[in-house]
């Protein structure tokens, strides 16, 4: 028989950074909606686990100075039905709501979401279209991670080191902005396909921001840089936002999937790219 | 380790390894048959319970981090020998046949009603969208679901 799990439930998140810092091999354990199939499957072993569930000052959810704050621990099901959420930045909200059921957004996080850093999941794209930043912790330091930049490395891939547990995600919020969201996943709020999060903004008619940011198709989500040009300065017309989808399908990187041809999946990030800058082409006020 | 688990209001000391996954737990160690498991991969829902009023799927929970919380099976629907109005709701609008997805959906919908009492069918459908069942083709169970809303909303409980 398999020797018994080592079970750490700290209160406080000074405890839970030491016992990392003690147990450098110990599992995170947050929702465990992803690393219970780890488990299961052998992927992952369980010897030491270092339990975050009790530790509530990790699952504040709050509006302060134009940036929204999520604790890592929030929910998905918290940031489904947050009132600050759907109020300052509903783009995340919708992609929550599309995450999976209600049972596993009932106790699935953001914080395991970021640090797991599957290629297919709903937040990545909204945090890396919005710039948000992913903090983390060790005994000693603090660090800060931009998703745009840095920290969605690789295939299921994360830059958090070691000895970090991830604390919060902000993300810079305008009140100006429109956005979307599309999805296409096999069912309804499976893992997607393709998924797209695109922001804009306009003053006097003219666009002034525009952010795309892809996912699903590739080993990271990927920021649509051509596309996301091409609309700056625009009237943000029906030709230009054709364009930009075009731009987008031809420049977003897309994998091989056993299932899915590389042409369909690069055709559903042009269709997709479009209806979601229509979406928020319908959003600014 | 030796852990609580609150389960219908009675608590239970057991010494497990709190890894096992809770729908284990339940069903094997501490005799909640109603606990079943299927795909035991979060897919198929046949194992959700509820862990302080929200649906869960017991089985993508270890025992350590369900240990103390309010946990609730079908067990516990019945009061003083009745069946809850969900209950009889889903005996008269013929919401199961085999029956082995049936608790999974019962907790799903209690949670919905304990939250909604008026639900629309969509969101009767968004909460039982991670529940499967092989048999019904699903349209029994939604009007069980909305029978029930409508017994509770009547029944004044």
């Amino acid at each position: 028989m398999l020797s018994e799990t080592t079970y750490h439930r700290p209160n406080s998140l000074d405890q839970a950074c030491n016992l990392l810092s003690e147990n450098p091999d110990a599992i995170l354990l947050s929702g465990c909606q992803s690393l219970g199939l780890l488990s299961k499957e052998g992927i992952v072993s369980l010897d030491t686990i270092i339990d975050l569930n009790r530790i509530s000052e990790l699952r504040e959810i709050s509006y302060k100075n134009g940036s929204l704050y999520i604790g890592a621990l929030a929910t998905h099901r918290d940031i489904e039905t947050s009132q600050t959420v759907q109020t300052h930045l509903p783009l995340l909200s919708t992609a929550a709501k599309q995450i999976a059921d209600v049972q596993i957004r009932n106790a699935g996080t953001i914080g395991g979401t970021c640090a797991y850093a599957d290629p297919t999941a709903d937040y990545p794209p909204v945090l890396m279209a919005t710039n948000a930043t992913v903090h983390s912790r060790s005994t000693t330091e603090s660090f800060e991670y931009s998703t745009r930049d840095s920290f969605f490395v690789d295939y299921y891939e994360s830059a958090i080191g070691p000895e970090e547990i991830i604390t919060s995600i902000t993300i810079p919020v305008s009140k100006d902005a429109g956005f979307g969201f599309e999805k296409l996943a096999y069912r309804k709020n499976d893992r997607a396909i393709v998924n797209v999060a695109t922001i804009l903004e306009t003053k006097k008619g003219m666009c002034t921001r525009s952010d795309i940011c892809v996912a699903g198709v590739w080993d990271t989500p990927l920021i649509a840089n051509e596309a996301m040009n091409s609309l700056l300065g625009t009237q943000l017309t029906d030709d230009d936002l054709s364009r930009a989808s075009e731009m987008s399908q031809e420049e977003i990187l897309v994998c091989d999937d056993p299932l899915i041809s590389v042409e369909y999946r690069s055709a559903m990030v042009g269709v997709l790219t479009k209806k979601a800058l229509k979406t928020a082409r319908g959003d600014l006020s | 380790m030796i852990l609580n688990f609150k389960v219908n209001d009675t608590t239970h000391e057991t010494n497990i390894d709190p890894s096992m996954p809770l729908a284990d737990v339940l069903h094997d160690v501490l005799g909640y048959k109603s606990v079943k498991q299927s795909c035991s991969t979060g897919i198929c829902g046949a194992c959700t319970i509820r862990i302080n009023g929200e649906a869960r799927k017991s089985c993508l929970h270890m025992a350590g981090q369900a240990a103390d919380s309010n946990i609730s099976t079908v067990e516990g629907l019945s009061k003083n020998g009745s069946m809850s109005p969900l209950q009889e709701a889903f005996i008269d609008n013929f919401s199961f046949q085999c029956g082995f997805c049936t608790p999974g959906f019962l907790m799903s919908a209690a949670a919905l009603l304990d939250e909604n009492s008026a639900p629309s069918e969509e969101e009767i459908r968004d909460s039982l969208h991670g529940n499967i069942c092989r048999c019904t083709g699903y349209l029994s169970i939604i009007d069980g679901v909305k029978d029930a809303a409508k017994r509770i909303t009547e029944g004044g409980n």
